[in-house]
């Protein structure tokens, strides 16, 4: 694993602002950090860089202690902090070499950088004068300054218009390709979802759920196999609901439609069912859960 | 490495900054600008020496001779070759008064001898002779306008031949006068402690202030042998320095021993009435007076007293064989002249370094406080490197700065002090007296070291307001605080050694503007104005001295710096 974070807790004076937080993200993945304002999200994310101290708990990177071994923690992150600010009275190319300086790094990769998230052509103009999302252009590439081997985004998005957006999707995958473990907050669950490979649900401080976006595995839903969605497609809707009622199967009828809930192995029982008793079976396919529908599922659960 | 690359990142930074670029530019300027104007230059220019003939009688029969003589006098002293900073100006300014003053002492016999055809003289103008005593005011005046005479005569001698050697045999005489008076004294006054059945301990502290005096009037008559042996005729630069090294030499027994003997009208076997040595009897019976000491009086306080006597006497001595030592060897002191090296420590001390004082407040008030409010603190935090580094690297880019932008401007003022003064001055060395001998070392290395020294008050305000924007996170507090304290820190301290000495030797503004070093003193009580005057006279305020404020101001430096450490490396950063 590259990020371990392990039973971190915060208290902010009377306040649990994290309870009991856990989880990992290993290399080439893409980790969603997800939840409602306020959550903690944003709370964790300093605890893991080190900005803020956890009550309870650690933190490792690479298997190095960040509280213990900050330095050694450290050395191979890059990442954003809600909206990167930088020194508005040097240039983006002196903002971006006082980082690299930092890193060991050389000119060259800051020209690289600068490349990648296309910032060449106003690179040497002073950083007050950028608007909002050339100054996230510029977060995004001190971000990854340092090749790192665990990147952490903070809203990531603020500000960029959809090709931008894009690009930094297609840079977001490029890196995880080449074993870059990431982890992504943001509020846009349609982006985290093209992208992210997993996703880490936190409410009110606590983790509440962390999923692979094929399945789920979550405190509500602890069975072996994981459940899917199939949409049905029948002659007889009503009599098809019946039937499946009477052996157990959990569903749906939307827009003229049963979705039905179950595990991949029983869905051939269900299909007898059906065709032995004359209900006519048009179409049959599985259909994959949004993030934002397990989102709102896992969120509704814990309430 | 890292560590390295922060502080280059920190200075980037710092002059990034137009503001940061102004302010040194101004402050060298300045400093520039204060090297090359020298105010009385102007006041010379205007005009020239200093002619007062608003003392001329305005009524009488001597309006016109005196005016004629004044304006004779003029072209005389141009004839002469006078120039500015010529030793003979000294001797033609005290030449046209004494011919104001003659001619007032006329006008005033021709007053009392006929005053029904004679308006009043300035001396009588408000007030009528008695009758009865016309006849001695007759002889009164004319014996001083006698003596007058024969001083502008004597005067005139003296700048038409150029020969300062008579000059210094007659201050040599005037000199020995006063030494001669001071030692009669010395034995006189113990003498009279033995008769007070003063003690053993008060015997032996007097006994080291006589040796004091003796060893004084040693240095100043071997001052004056070298001056006069080593033949000072015809070098108008030799004479110059001569003249100022005697002019030092012939204020001391004035100044000093007014003090001690009160006045310098002593004569022989005379005991003075009042002096500030006091009289053991009525100095104790002064104590039991204000309740001061109990019945048995602790010998100690006049002790102490007479010890006291003998510090104030330690500056005269040591001037004393300095002078000696500058006569012997043919180099110049530089507090005696107008030198180059005396402007130059006053131009920076009082100039360069409150200037520096107040930049460092302004750097390192914001260099902190500056990455919160941006909040560019968390990509700065977020880095492989520990947050010690991150704000020793700060601290030292601060430091680089104030004491670059100090080195830079002591360097122009050396070149600029050099180009009004002159540089050969510079190469003069720096002479102390060890309480012994005189020592000397190169002026370039003592100054260097007092500067060095000195920046330990610029250090102190510097680390001050780091701490402060360390601690707040508010660029415009951290900078109006320890402005503030700066500014009112005499007013401030004079009112904490009033109430509490031992919390005064304690706190370090006390101590702030350490850069007066350079002129051997410890700052607020040295600082001359009238309430300090004062309490030394009240004998209040605490002893401070150089090492003792060094160390204070160190150790409030590191108090502050650690703390500050400690803060940042714990906090958490929202």
């Amino acid at each position: 694993m590259v990020l371990e974070v392990k039973n971190i807790s915060k208290v902010f004076g009377s306040r649990n602002v994290l309870s009991n937080v856990s989880f990992s993200v290993d290399r080439g993945e893409i980790m969603g950090f997800i939840g409602p304002n306020g959550a903690g999200k944003t709370t964790a994310i300093k605890v893991i860089l080190g900005l803020l101290r956890p009550a309870d708990g650690n933190v490792l990177i690479n298997g190095f202690d960040v509280a213990k071994n900050h330095d050694k923690a450290l050395e191979s992150v890059g990442a954003i902090i809600e909206s990167p600010e930088l020194y508005p009275y040097l240039s983006g190319r002196e903002n971006l070499m006082q980082f690299a300086r930092i890193h060991g790094v050389g000119e060259e990769r800051v020209r690289e950088c600068v490349e990648i998230v296309g910032l060449s052509a106003r690179i040497d103009e002073k950083v007050r004068k950028y608007s909002l999302g050339m100054r996230q252009r510029l977060g995004v590439a001190q971000a990854i300054l340092n090749r790192p081997s665990l990147l952490i985004l903070d809203e990531p998005t603020n500000g960029l218009d959809p090709s931008g957006i894009k690009e930094l999707r297609d840079m977001l995958k490029m890196l995880a390709s080449q074993g870059t473990a990431i982890l992504v907050s943001s509020h846009l669950l349609s982006e985290l979802e093209q992208v992210c490979t997993s996703a880490c649900i936190i409410e009110k401080g606590v983790i509440i759920g962390v999923q692979k976006l094929d399945n789920f595995v979550g405190e509500t839903a602890p069975e072996l196999e994981p459940v899917n969605t199939y949409a049905f497609t029948v002659g007889n809707i009503e009599a098809a609901a019946t039937l499946l009622q009477q052996k157990g199967y959990q569903f749906d009828i939307i827009d003229n439609l049963l979705f039905v809930n179950s595990i991949r192995s029983k869905i051939p029982t269900a299909v007898s069912v059906l065709v032995g008793e004359g209900i006519e079976l048009f179409a049959l396919e599985p259909r994959k859960k949004t993030l934002e529908e397990s989102y709102l599922e896992v969120t509704s659960n814990s309430i | 490495m890292k560590f390295i690359a922060l502080i280059k990142n920190e200075l980037i930074k710092l002059f990034s900054h137009k503001s940061t670029i102004v302010i040194i530019a101004i402050i060298l300027a300045v400093t520039m600008l204060w090297a090359l104007i020298d105010t009385s230059d102007f006041e010379a220019l205007v005009s020239g020496f200093e002619d007062d003939d608003s003392n001329l009688p305005q009524t009488g029969c001597y309006i016109d001779s005196a005016k004629k003589e004044f304006e004779e006098n003029k072209l005389r002293a141009e004839n002469a070759g006078i120039i500015e900073g010529d030793w003979r100006a000294d001797y033609y300014i005290a030449l046209q008064d004494y011919t104001n003053q003659y001619y007032n002492c006329l006008d005033a016999i021709a007053y009392l001898k006929d005053p029904e055809n004679n308006s009043p003289s300035m001396d009588f103008e408000y007030k009528e002779p008695e009758e009865s005593k016309r006849e001695t005011l007759i002889k009164e005046y004319e014996a001083n306008a006698e003596s007058f005479r024969v001083s502008i005569d004597r005067f005139w001698e003296l700048i038409e031949t150029n020969d300062y050697t008579s000059v210094l045999e007659d201050n040599s005489a005037s000199a020995e006068i006063s030494i001669k008076a001071a030692l009669e004294w010395a034995k006189a006054f113990r003498s009279r402690l033995e008769s007070q059945n003063a003690t053993a301990e008060e015997l032996e502290v007097f006994d080291l202030f006589a040796e004091d005096i003796e060893k004084y009037a040693g240095f100043v008559r071997d001052a004056y042998a070298s001056g006069i042996k080593n033949g000072l005729k015809g070098d108008p630069v030799v004479h110059k320095e001569a003249h100022a090294l005697s002019k030092t030499l012939s204020s001391l027994p004035s100044s000093s021993f007014s003090d001690i003997i009160g006045g310098d009208s002593f004569m022989g076997e005379y005991l003075p009435q009042s002096s500030s040595v006091k009289d053991k009897a009525a100095f104790e019976e002064e104590l039991h007076h204000y309740q001061l000491i109990d019945a048995d009086p602790e010998h100690e306080t006049y002790t102490e007293y007479l010890e006291s006597v003998r510090e104030d006497f330690v500056a005269p001595l040591q001037k004393a064989a300095i002078v000696a030592y500058a006569f012997e060897n043919g180099v110049s002191e530089m507090t005696c002249s107008d030198s180059t090296r005396n402007a130059y420590r006053g131009i920076l001390t009082f100039s360069l370094f409150e200037f520096i004082a107040l930049f460092g407040i302004f750097i390192a008030g914001n260099i902190v406080s500056s990455e919160y409010s941006r909040k560019t603190i968390n990509m700065l935090v977020i880095r492989p490197v520990s947050r010690s580094k991150i704000l020793l690297s700060k601290y030292a880019a601060c430091l680089i700065t104030v004491y670059g932008v100090a080195a830079a401007g002591l360097l122009i003022g050396w070149i600029f002090c050099g180009f009004r003064y002159g540089f050969a001055d510079y190469f003069q060395p720096y002479l102390w007296f060890n309480g012994e001998s005189v020592s000397n070392v190169p002026y370039i290395v003592w100054f260097l070291g007092r500067a060095l020294l000195g920046s330990i008050g610029f250090l102190f305000l510097t680390t001050l307001a780091f701490g402060f924007s360390n601690l707040t996170k508010n660029t415009a507090v951290s900078i109006i605080i320890p402005a503030i304290s700066y500014t009112f820190a005499s007013a401030a301290n004079m009112i904490i050694s009033l109430i509490s000495e031992t919390f005064a030797t304690y706190w370090p503004f006390t101590y702030v503007e350490f850069w007066l070093c350079v002129y051997n003193k410890v700052p607020i009580l040295s600082q001359g104005d009238g309430l300090a005057d004062v309490m030394a006279m009240l004998g209040m305020g605490a002893e401070y001295n150089l090492l003792y404020g060094a160390i204070v101001l160190i150790a409030f430096t590191a108090l502050i710096y650690f703390s500050s450490l400690i803060l940042f490396k714990r906090r958490d950063i929202k």
